[in-house]
């Protein structure tokens, strides 16, 4: 019987794990980021963290737009410019970013584009510090943007979509609950829809459209500069004045606005899906922003209710009832309102609903009673290694930097991020639960093999 | 509805473009970038490698700059050690090894490994299987007691098997909507013959797997003889040393064999396998064939080797199959390094039309390595990449540890790791071309295509012998591909003369127009499609007899690119010859059957007009079409009913979408008979064409 098996084990586990206080007490300088925060007159955030033992340097910017920023009838833009940002500038040709990248030895490189922001970033030997920073300098300053660029990359785009959404299984039905099947568009459209954009949208977009949108947030003063790994500061801010001193400011940008986001649930839709073998429930939670003071307290939650095969869903779910094969849970923690998704995969020969009734006696559970003192030390020292093992990289370093300046308005909460979580108590975790993982609070996606149901919204 | 706007976008899109929004500004001179600053030597993270007594190796990697350590635990023996029937294995011990321990349980395990912020897993592959574990070094003493633990005392409890088992199946049978997993079973299986690396699990195989089984494979392969620790992170060598010696030192030492091993010989001559994928719209293109064990010097040539032709973006296959050509999102290649022979392939997922295309175009690509010596810049970049990232592969301790645990495991000395660098830079183009002639085999080549065989197999039988089996690898019987038309009547009687006048947009600009005739000639008819694109001009003319028989079909373009097709229904065969442009089809000869129902290009709008059409019926037009020389299956969906305002009016219209052409397009026939198309819209196109006038 499992809650003999929990108790018999309790004081065994708990001594293993360490008493109970112990891991409160964990040194805050294990991890603790030394940085520095200054701003050039024209508005570029630059934050250098350095670490001389470290044979590489990440280059990593931010700038503060994302597919919240777009407007109804232009969807797609923030990951459009994502994809153009690549196409040359004044003084690198098309595709020539990836090739100088590459042939430096920058194997980890990309652009992605979120809801709040899109980051470009770099991995490079530490003697090629100066090649990351003159290529963000000279395509913040000087991008491309031409008819033959955007309808090129439009293409892209538009081809990358049918691949992506139309050809794997699942994708389509985990991108409509991130944004418009969850968010109310009326209330939310900032985060109501994909950042994919739709192809009508993306059709009936102009360069000229596109030129605005840069200049509005392509611009220093809505940018962040990250520098981590083994380089010198002075020399750092030497080429940093060199490259983006010059760079003219603009005009401080409109910001869309969430004051409704969650109107719409409950709600509960069928997919169809011809790439997907078996059924699946994609189950989504609306929670605050990410610096809301409940956000340490849903994070530990999550981790009991999904952190690994010993986690509640896990257990019961896959171990216990065999019905589910996979359990993927995804928080989206956002500048704004955020998501926690969990997407649970049937095993064969077992339904959606029966997914669907495991998963809500387990919320259930945990909001009628509770999580254990254990299951809390357990949470709080996965949330400790996972920061650990973020900052291992110059990257993480960089990341972890970025999103604390852009979440909480402070780079400083990389090293106060686990505070809140550290002091949290059951009580505030069942709190959450019955706050935030209610069903009323809630978007269920049914997900079926293709001709097994009418597809639609309940 | 015109092919040639389907397979021109690229360089209509730049012709329209410039035509139509004016010219790119001139360029001004251009700034280099900054070049290196002098590079640090590479030190590699220094390691200590010692052996317990009972020939357990341990390796040592001490690093204090983060609060964690990882722990690998390999032994040399995988799925290479397991006979046929019992495929799956090793993968089943993975999975299960963790589950359950003479003292602890599965929930036991994963509550104190989870609960201390650690992690454990267990994983198998071809040459060796093992337990990692990473935990915050704080935890060491526990990170070592559950890694032992499992390692040396698991019980395979079958209730965890049960649950494994039901994953690994449904694993299996999500693989079989997943293209790039069916073309690469089939490769391996193909190249490897009975050699244990070609040997897969399958849903029978794992289904016939005991929990005596597993017990007896850990039995034999779990020894110290057989195993190597690698200890990373923030622990010291003595510390590091004394948890191995307390944790391991009573483990036996054991007498594994290896693995028995028979040579890899390359196939006599190059063959495709082709996997019918129904409606696939996209194939998955897989070619290669035997290459290079561990321990092989040419491992470093073949390195850059394998990067100029296929790395990434900056490679050859990528810069021609994709940005040369449009044909692909991403083509790469490889070659791996297992302890026996390994393989070298190259890989690309094509839309469905340019199949043949591709693979041929890939396959010159193959030979033009062995014929050519690579141009010096081509080399210099690939080995500057290679040189250049070295130091992000060891950027952690626990990187470090899997890269000297996989050169141990691989029988390697440590050299061939530090070592790297220099020798990868010593690589010379001749060098290049040498290991290209005895690892890239393009005459003797194992080829897997994953597509529609409807629309592929004629095109890919003139590269190479094809055999044909489904998606199950079972022979499939070229008879199952044929087309068939729907059973929906068209009515000749009603077809009428008509002149209709369309304009063509691009982005919202008007760039063209289209006249479409349909005049009565004898007892047949003559349909003209007339169309003016920018510069360009395309004239289709199609004939056609009573009850919708095919006659004739031509096809003539002019204005910046230029070429005629013609075709015509001779002895129920569809025979004639193409001289169009690359981007449109080239030039090939077509004589292939014309299965009951089929027709020509354009007369598929014709017998729309006069069919009974309704919301939610589908229709099947199979068409002759000179872009792909074959019959290809055309669907014709109305998905429901529109008001649609065009320059000739307002008109209620069916909304039909259309697949199987070279591209989804969505027309509006007007909802009053006969229906004729009043708008068009090409899905993935910023082309619109709408009816200006009706004669």
């Amino acid at each position: 019987m499992r809650s003999t098996i929990i108790r018999g084990s309790a004081a065994a586990a708990l001594a293993l794990l360490g008493a109970a206080g112990a891991a409160a007490q964990a040194p805050a300088a294990a991890g603790r980021v030394q940085f520095e925060d200054y701003k050039l007159p024209n508005g570029l955030r630059v934050l250098l963290a350095p670490d001389p033992a470290s044979p590489v340097v990440a280059v990593d910017v931010w700038y503060a737009v994302g597919s919240r920023d777009e407007r109804p009838g232009r969807t797609g833009f923030a990951h459009l410019f994502e994809h153009l940002m690549f196409q040359g500038s004044a003084n690198v040709g098309k595709g020539e970013h990836f090739q100088l990248v590459e042939r430096a030895g920058g194997a980890n490189y990309n652009g992605t584009t979120a809801t709040d922001r899109t980051n470009y970033y770099q991995v490079l030997p530490a003697n090629r510090l100066n090649l990351g920073l003159w290529l963000e300098a000279d395509r913040m300053r000087s991008l491309a943007v031409t008819p033959e660029n955007f309808a090129n990359q439009r293409e892209v785009v538009k081809e990358e979509k049918r691949q992506r959404v139309d050809n794997a299984a699942y994708f389509g039905a985990l991108r409509a609950m991130l944004n418009d099947s969850t968010y109310s568009p009326r209330g939310c459209f900032g985060y109501a829809h994909s950042t994919i954009g739709s192809m009508d949208d993306l059709n009936a977009a102009t360069v000229e459209d596109a030129r605005a949108f840069h200049d509005l947030f392509y611009r220093p003063n809505n940018a962040t500069l990250t520098i981590t790994g083994g380089f010198d500061p002075a020399e750092a801010k030497r080429m940093v004045q060199e490259y983006f001193g010059s760079i003219p400011t603009g005009a401080a940008p409109p910001r869309n606005s969430c004051t409704e986001p969650f109107a719409r649930l409950p709600v509960r839709y069928t997919f169809n899906d011809a790439n997907a073998q078996l059924p699946a429930i994609v189950a989504v939670y609306g929670l605050p922003p990410a610096a809301s003071p409940d956000m340490a307290a849903l994070e530990l939650l999550n981790v009991v209710l999904s952190g690994g095969e010993s986690s509640r869903l896990y257990e019961r779910l896959v171990k216990r009832e065999r019905a589910a094969s996979q359990l993927i849970p995804f928080v989206d923690e956002r500048q704004g309102p955020s998501v926690a998704l969990y997407w649970i995969v049937a095993n064969q020969g077992v339904s959606a609903d029966r997914l669907q009734a495991l998963l809500e006696e387990e919320i259930a559970r945990v909001r009628d009673q509770g999580v254990t003192a254990e299951e809390l030390e357990k949470a709080k020292n996965q949330l400790r290694a996972s920061v650990v093992l973020e900052r291992q990289t110059a990257l993480g370093v960089a990341e972890a930097l970025q999103t604390a300046a852009l979440n909480h308005g402070d780079p400083g909460f990389i090293n106060r991020s686990l505070d809140a979580a550290l002091a949290a108590t059951p009580a505030d975790l069942q709190r959450v639960a019955r706050q935030y993982y209610a069903t009323t609070n809630r978007a269920l996606a049914v997900v079926q093999p293709a001709g097994a149901a009418a597809p639609g919204r309940e | 509805m015109p092919i040639f706007l389907l397979k021109l976008r690229r360089a209509l899109a730049l012709a329209a473009g410039a035509a139509a929004l004016g010219a790119a500004p001139a360029a001004a001179q251009k700034q280099p970038p900054p070049p290196p600053a002098p590079a640090r030597p590479l030190a590699f993270p220094a390691f200590r490698e010692t052996r317990l007594p009972n020939g357990m190796g341990l390796v040592v990697v001490e690093n204090h700059r983060s609060p964690l350590v990882s722990l690998y635990l390999l032994v040399r023996s995988g799925s290479a050690t397991v006979p046929a029937a019992k495929a799956g294995t090793v993968g089943l011990v993975a999975e299960v090894l963790t589950k359950g321990t003479a003292t602890r349980s599965a929930s036991q395990i994963s509550q104190l490994i989870e609960g201390s912020g650690g992690s454990l897993n267990a994983f198998g592959g071809d040459d060796y299987m093992g337990v990692s574990a990473t935990v915050l070094s704080d935890r060491l003493p526990l990170g070592f007691e559950l890694l032992s633990d499992v390692a040396l005392h698991p019980t395979f409890p079958d209730s965890e098997v049960e649950t494994a088992r039901q994953q690994i199946l449904s694993q299996l049978q999500a693989q079989l909507g997943e293209p790039g997993s069916l073309a690469s079973r089939r490769f391996y299986r193909e190249v490897y013959g009975p050699h244990p690396y070609g040997i897969l699990r399958t849903p029978e195989t794992v289904r016939g797997l005991t929990a005596a089984e597993l017990r007896a494979w850990h039995a034999a392969h779990f020894k110290a003889g057989n195993a190597l620790l690698v200890v990373a992170g923030d622990v010291s060598q003595e510390r590091a040393e004394a948890l191995a010696r307390e944790r391991f030192g009573g483990w036996e030492r054991g007498n594994v064999a290896a693995p028995a091993f028979t040579p890899v010989a390359a196939r006599a001559r190059t063959g495709i396998t082709l996997v019918h994928r129904p409606g696939s719209v996209q194939s998955t293109l897989l070619v290669g064939n035997p290459g290079l064990k561990a321990g092989d010097p040419d491992y470093y040539a073949v390195q850059v080797m394998t990067r100029l032709l296929g790395g990434g973006s900056d490679a050859r296959l990528f810069q021609v199959l994709r940005e040369q050509h449009g044909w692909t999102y991403g083509a790469y290649a490889n070659a791996d390094r297992p302890i026996d022979t390994g393989v070298f392939y190259a890989q690309a997922d094509v839309r469905t039309e340019v199949t043949d295309s591709a693979l041929a175009e890939l396959m010159s690509q193959l030979r033009r390595l062995r014929d050519e010596p690579v141009p010096a810049a081509e080399l210099e970049a690939a080995k500057s990449y290679l040189v250049g990232s070295f130091p992000v592969g060891i950027e952690t301790p626990a990187q470090v540890a899997v890269q000297v645990a996989t050169t141990r495991i691989l029988g390697l000395p440590i050299e061939d790791l530090l070592q790297y660098n220099p020798r990868v830079a010593a690589v010379t183009a001749a060098d290049v071309q040498r290991v290209a002639r005895k690892y890239v085999q393009p005459d003797q080549a194992t080829i897997v295509v994953v597509g529609d065989a409807g629309k592929v197999l004629t095109g890919l039988e003139r590269i190479a012998p094809v055999t044909l089996v489904d998606l199950e690898g079972k022979p499939l019987e070229r008879s199952a591909l044929v087309v068939r038309a729907s059973t929906e009547r068209f009515d000749y009687a009603k077809v009428a003369p008509a002149t209709l006048a369309y304009a063509v947009t691009f982005q919202g600009n008007a760039v063209g127009s289209q006249t479409v005739t349909l005049a009565k000639e004898g007892d047949g008819w003559t349909r003209s499609n007339d169309l003016m694109f920018g510069p360009l001009h395309q004239a289709l003319v199609t004939k056609f007899g009573p009850g919708f028989t095919p006659v004739s079909h031509t096809e003539t373009v002019s204005g910046p690119a230029t070429g005629t097709a013609s075709v015509t229904l001779t002895g129920g065969r569809f025979r004639g010859e193409a001289k169009l442009p690359p981007q449109m089809g080239g030039e090939k000869t077509f004589d292939v059957a014309a299965v009951p129902g089929a027709v020509l290009e354009g007369m598929d709008e014709v017998m729309l007009g006069v069919a009974d059409l309704a919301e939610g019926k589908s229709i099947a037009i199979p068409q002759f079409n000179t872009g792909t020389g074959s019959v290809d299956a055309v669907t014709f969906r109305v998905t429901g009913v529109e008001t649609v305002t065009v320059p000739a009016g307002t008109f209620p219209a069916f909304k039909v979408e259309v697949t199987g052409k070279q591209q989804p397009i969505v027309m509006w026939l007007r909802q009053a008979a006969p229906h004729i198309p009043v708008k068009y819209e090409i899905t993935g196109q910023p082309v619109v064409i709408q009816l200006q006038s009706i004669q």
